[in-house]
């Protein structure tokens, strides 16, 4: 047998040979396995309504396409949740269907309890920026052109990042890319999206240089993380003041207005949860613009004791102009159902949508930061588009 | 100064194979390792590895994680692939009388413990190369479990490996893998009654080539 024995005098080749192929065998597997997301034309006339019920007839020409998303927070102790997509495109507009399963349905964020006529947190945990518990339910849906593979390009782990910019104040890192390439973020919010059709449009680029405020640590700094435009779907409605006697102190920002008898608890119900009787625990645990005023001392005093105000205003005023992510959403059987809407060619610091460009998702279970994530996207591909 | 009359010993070496292997293998450990422990670091039950937020890479995690795992994952199949070609499985073979060394002198002892070591390390390198892909394809929190738990065992062994061999040999024993050798493949075990065929056969060859001689050499003489 000369082979065999050829064979086996060079058993370093041999295997190396061997290994070249295997490498070779996996590389190619990952290419050819990528998950796609088929994305019928439709005809203009028969797009889904947007409202978060996905019986519309044509998503029955969409094929779906399940993911699983895991090490996330929650969802039933498990911290996974599979993720079906659904997709159609008319070549003007997008559509995208999303159903995930999520046991419990959570519509508050952080509220501010009125307690001896000082404001408090709500049962919140030690860590302020790595909530588990008050916070609402939200679906991240990422997205970037062909040359991203893995995610990870746009997260950041760590404490230590670079000179000059502040330390992430969850201890867990950043979100932006280091080659100041750019991804398309939208956030659909259990919160906002309770009063606002229009989702959070951010983006994810080359870190941001800090402010002054972030610089001293007074400010949140989101690393390269940022709204497309400076209208922000929600913001903050607290700031911490010195009281009388030295002690930091809670105090929203806006009020609600109140009602025209000058009633504030009537109007709070409309709006936010009042705590022990007379309390509206269906309403929705966000406030708008237009229902809120800025803060004062005199309104203050008129809020009775128990009252609960999210800590978040929405803003409802018009995102067309940078912003033309809609969606709505609908829990119902321990199950979220979202459709959302958007121009496939779209604005700034947006993605515009075509053959090739990639998804990622992420589920949020009641949870600040702690979202599922998956490492391959899914690749979309549009019917006689792109 | 040197005794003239002391005979000098030469330091070991290994087969040319086995150092080129370990390296690699070394190195993609290394990474995978640290990017693999800045992974871990963010959940909340390993927030302790923050500790070591200096050393740990942050950037493209997960891409060099997986380049990584398949550096590792085709040198793992070159080692196995080249221990049976070079006829190694010996070095690694466990059997009454490497068990039985556990029992012996010290050198057979923590030969034997070695080679138990290498079985830890082949169990953990299989279940994080399986469960490491299997996540790759379909991220799963129960076989991320695993793969984490297996990973960190692998993070250990190598250590102890390397420890048990400055136990058997000191630092002669370490410098083996930096100094190649050229490979001397053993012969096959000789099987007698392999050896008592062939050897009829080839008996039997020479006496049908003796009688064919026999017969065509009165013809030639015929001829002659």
């Amino acid at each position: 047998m000369p082979d065999r024995a050829k064979f086996r005098s060079r058993p370093v080749l041999v295997a190396v040979l061997v290994s070249v192929l295997c490498c070779a065998g996996l590389a190619g597997f990952a290419a050819i396995t990528v998950p796609v997301l088929e994305v019928p034309l439709i005809d203009p006339t028969n797009t889904p309504v947007i409202n978060g019920d996905t019986s519309d007839k044509a998503w029955s020409t969409a094929k779906p396409v399940t993911l699983m998303t895991a090490h996330g927070s929650d969802f039933g102790g498990s911290g996974e949740t599979e993720i079906t997509v659904r997709a159609l495109h008319d070549k003007r507009q997008i559509y995208f269907s999303f159903v995930w399963d999520d046991p419990t349905k959570s519509d508050e964020h952080i509220p501010l309890v009125k307690k001896d006529g000082i404001w408090h947190f709500a049962e919140i945990s030690q860590d302020a920026n790595d909530q588990n518990d008050q916070f609402d339910d939200r679906l991240a849906i990422m997205l970037a052109h062909s040359q991203a593979t893995l995610i990870g390009g746009a997260i950041h782990l760590g404490v230590a990042q670079f000179a000059g910019v502040p330390k992430p104040i969850s201890g867990r890192g950043f979100h932006y890319t280091s080659d100041g390439s750019l991804l398309d973020v939208w956030i659909w919010s259990g919160v906002a999206n309770a009063v606002s059709p229009y989702l959070q449009d951010d983006f994810i680029g080359a870190p941001e240089l800090p402010n002054a405020a972030q610089a001293k640590g007074v400010e949140r700094y989101a690393g390269g993380i940022a709204p497309d435009t400076p209208l922000a779907l929600s913001v903050p409605n607290f700031k911490m003041v010195q009281g009388t006697s030295g002690q930091e102190l809670l105090q929203p920002l806006r009020l609600p207005l109140p009602a025209p008898d000058g009633a504030f608890a009537a109007s709070l119900s409309q709006a936010a949860k009042l705590q022990g009787e007379g309390g509206d625990a269906s309403a929705p645990q966000a406030l708008t613009e237009d229902q809120t005023a800025p803060y004062s001392s005199v309104d203050d005093a008129l809020i009775p004791d128990g009252t609960i105000v999210p800590s978040v205003v929405v803003n409802t005023r018009s995102f067309d102009a940078g912003n033309g992510v809609k969606g709505v959403a609908k829990w119902a059987g321990g199950r979220w159902m979202l459709e959302i809407s958007r121009p496939l060619v779209s604005g700034v610091n947006d993605v515009s949508i075509n053959s090739g460009t990639l998804m990622w998702l992420a589920a949020f279970d009641h949870a600040q930061t702690r979202h599922t994530y998956h490492l391959r996207p899914l690749k979309l591909e549009l019917e006689n588009y792109g | 100064m040197a005794n003239p009359m002391k005979p000098i010993r030469p330091w070991p070496r290994t087969d040319f194979g086995t150092v080129l292997l370990h390296w690699p293998l070394a190195a993609s450990l290394v990474w995978l390792s640290l990017t693999g422990l800045r992974i871990a670091s963010d959940d909340e039950e390993f927030a302790w590895l923050r500790n070591l937020d200096r050393i740990l890479p942050s950037r493209q995690l997960w891409l060099n994680h997986v380049i990584a795992a398949e550096v590792m994952t085709g040198v793992v199949v070159a080692y196995v692939v080249y221990i049976f070609l070079a006829r190694l499985t010996s070095r690694v073979k466990i059997d009454r009388t490497r068990l039985a060394g556990l029992t012996g002198t010290p050198r057979a002892r923590w030969a034997s413990i070695n080679v138990l070591i290498c079985w830890g390390l082949f169990v953990s390198l299989a279940t994080s190369i399986v469960t490491g892909w299997l996540c790759f394809v379909e991220f799963d929190n129960t076989v991320l479990l695993l793969h984490m738990y297996a990973a960190l065992v692998l993070v250990l062994l190598p250590v102890l490996h390397v420890l048990v061999h400055v136990r058997i040999g000191g630092l002669r024993q370490l410098a083996r893998i930096v100094r190649p050798s050229a490979l001397a493949i053993p012969e096959e075990e000789s099987d007698l009654a392999e050896i008592v065929a062939q050897l009829l056969a080839e008996q039997k060859s020479s006496e049908l080539k003796f009688r064919q001689a026999r017969t065509k050499s009165p013809k030639r003489a015929h001829h002659a």
